[in-house]
């Protein structure tokens, strides 16, 4: 007699696919939903590990979507930290849900200022408290700053083809009356005090944790009905809990919701996947080789495996990636300088002139 | 007992054919002891390098040059040989920095706070030649160095909407207000004051269509030779007869 079991692939069997391949010959992981060619624009958001995602695709010569480039001579680590290049948008790390949603409402409805911050002259977002290191120098200025953001925003979710948003945490602390959900806990960073009648702690349940990724979704869907949403959950785990659970424990909840609702979302919408960078670091069958000393750093090896998982199973599905779109500054460059010739021969002649005796 | 003159050295590239003309015509009126031209055009001016604690030419022709320009046989430019040394045009280019930042501040969808502009400021002066070879003299021993801004384009020359020009990369400029220009200035100037030297900037009442000279500040002959780049010696008078000694 026959059992659903007898015809399953290699892959569903933990024997064949994980005890006899060990750590580093696990394959097909993942099978992607869609394809992501190097010519897609890739928006990317949410924690941390989003950003070593978008930097391997650039790497890779795939389009990472900067819809907010840092402006002229504002480079490399100047740039980081004033937070250009991070993400595809200047929002700063996004680690809920609700943050995702808030941003998006932003975007594309009730764009409010809402709360701002101000201590000592300085201005600070609260959806983005450390995005200026030193805090802005103006209400305009930050309200100016926040417009260009929610301009680039709209921008990547209308002309992006896929949004790839890396959960990272349910804790969070809210605002008592308006029920705005701050990037980081108030009092933690620049800008604000913290107030105990005013800063609530919440630690998202799964049903409130998946309503808003549903939402946010559904508003990414609405801007963009064909664009594809990537999730993945940061594997780094939270560096403090509020929650009064022993840290190591509260991250497994946390990320355990996290999962658990990509996942979800990943089974009801076609156009949604899951790409299980969380348990390729932390899996036990890793042993935690991905970890730096203090277990919370994800370490380059580890980036550099979730990534070629990420195109060996794009490859294994969809075959070899078309050709890598080519940067087309280079004849740009050439022109300048030519012109740049031509006036020296004018500037000789002018000087010459002047001084003729 | 009174007060000694101060010594200038007006060093720069092909530009200073304004500041010459202006003081062949009495234009300029500020009070220096001596003064004196230093420097070459184009290529020459690439090559005159910062060594052994002063400025001086690393070719013959450039040799050449700077002779021909200084006029009293000065091959080499040291700290101590001069009060004030005004760094004038030396292929600084501002415009090549207010482009892209007015095109960012006239743009209602963009944003660029103090903090950033400054700091792209600083990047942009590393990277100018002209800019570390002052840094160098300075520290060198010089008292005082006045970067003076040669001047944007002068408007009506050229077709700044031509491929490669500024209007076509940034047509936006042109609605940029006084008060972008300043927020771009004011970093530069900080910019500069942050190394210990000085940015003598292009006064408001020269400019014109965001970031444009007024055609009465062309050089002669500016359409024939469709020259947009240098300035009438009123350029170099006006903005050197800001200069406090």
């Amino acid at each position: 007699m026959s059992n659903p079991y007898e015809n399953l692939a290699e892959k569903a069997f933990w024997r064949s696919a994980v005890a006899d391949k060990g750590a580093h010959g696990l394959e097909r992981l993942w099978s992607p939903r869609f394809e992501v060619k190097p010519e897609h624009r890739i928006v990317t958001s949410g924690s941390c590990f989003a950003q070593h995602f978008g930097k391997a695709l650039s790497a890779r010569g795939y389009c990472w979507f900067d819809a907010e480039p840092a402006p002229p001579w504002l480079r490399g680590e100047d740039a980081s930290a004033f937070n250009y290049g991070v993400f595809s948008v200047r929002t700063g790390n996004i680690y809920t849900p609700r943050m995702l949603l808030q941003w998006l409402k932003q975007a594309f409805g009730d764009a409010k200022a809402g709360e701002l911050w101000e201590l000592d002259g300085r201005w600070y977002d609260p959806l983005r408290p450390v995005i200026e290191p030193e805090g802005f120098t103006s209400r305009d200025e930050l309200l100016e700053a926040r417009h260009a953001t929610l301009v680039a925003m709209r921008k990547a979710v209308r002309e992006g083809d896929v949004y790839v948003f890396t959960l990272g945490l349910t804790e969070c602390w809210r605002n008592t009356e308006s029920g705005l959900e701050y990037a980081l806990c108030p009092g933690t960073t620049a800008g604000t005090q913290f107030d105990a009648k005013l800063h609530r702690f919440h630690n998202t349940p799964v049903s409130e944790a998946a309503s808003d990724l549903e939402a946010a979704i559904a508003l990414l869907r609405r801007e963009n009905p064909s664009l594809k949403v990537l999730l993945t959950v940061s594997p780094v785990p939270l560096i403090a809990s509020a929650s009064g659970e022993h840290v190591l424990t509260a991250t497994s909840y946390s990320k355990s919701v996290l999962r658990a609702i990509a996942g979800e979302a990943a089974a009801r919408h076609d156009n949604v996947d899951y790409f299980p960078s969380y348990e390729i670091i932390t899996h036990p069958v890793f042993r935690g080789m991905f970890y730096a000393s203090n277990m919370r750093s994800v370490e380059p090896q580890g980036v550099q495996t979730v990534m070629s998982h990420f195109f060996a199973e794009q490859e294994r599905v969809f075959g070899p990636p078309s050709s890598v779109p080519t940067k087309k500054k280079k004849a740009k460059g050439k022109k300048r300088k030519s012109s740049v010739r031509s006036s020296d021969v004018k500037c000789e002649e002018e000087l010459l002139s002047a001084f003729e005796k | 007992m009174p007060l000694r003159s101060k010594s200038l050295l007006i060093f720069g590239d092909s530009n200073l054919a304004s500041v010459q003309h202006a003081t062949r015509q009495g234009l300029l009126n500020f009070k220096a002891g001596q003064i004196e031209f230093w420097g070459g055009a184009g290529s020459e001016f690439r090559h005159i390098h910062f060594g052994k604690g002063g400025m001086q030419p690393i070719k013959p022709s450039a040799e050449e040059m700077v002779l021909r320009v200084n006029g009293n046989g000065r091959k080499r430019i040291a700290p101590n040989d001069f009060d004030v040394f005004v760094f004038y045009g030396v292929r600084l280019r501002l415009a090549e920095f207010f482009a892209p930042y007015l095109s960012l501040l006239a743009d209602e969808d963009c944003a660029v706070s103090d903090a950033v502009l400054r700091c792209a400021a600083d990047t942009f002066l590393n990277d100018r030649r002209s800019v570390r070879m002052a840094v160098k003299f300075k520290k060198a021993g010089a008292a005082r160095i006045v970067f003076a801004y040669a001047g944007f384009p002068v408007w009506g020359i050229v077709d700044q909407t031509e491929e490669g020009r500024i209007l076509s990369n940034y047509p936006i400029v042109t609605q940029a207000t006084e008060k972008m220009r300043q927020r771009i200035w004011n970093a530069l100037i900080a910019a500069f004051e942050s190394r210990g030297l000085e940015l003598l900037h292009q006064p408001e009442d020269m400019i014109t269509q965001g970031m444009f000279t007024k055609g009465e500040y062309a050089v002669e002959g500016a359409v024939e030779k469709q020259d947009a780049s240098h300035k009438a010696p009123s350029y170099a008078a006006k903005l050197l007869n800001g200069l406090s000694l």
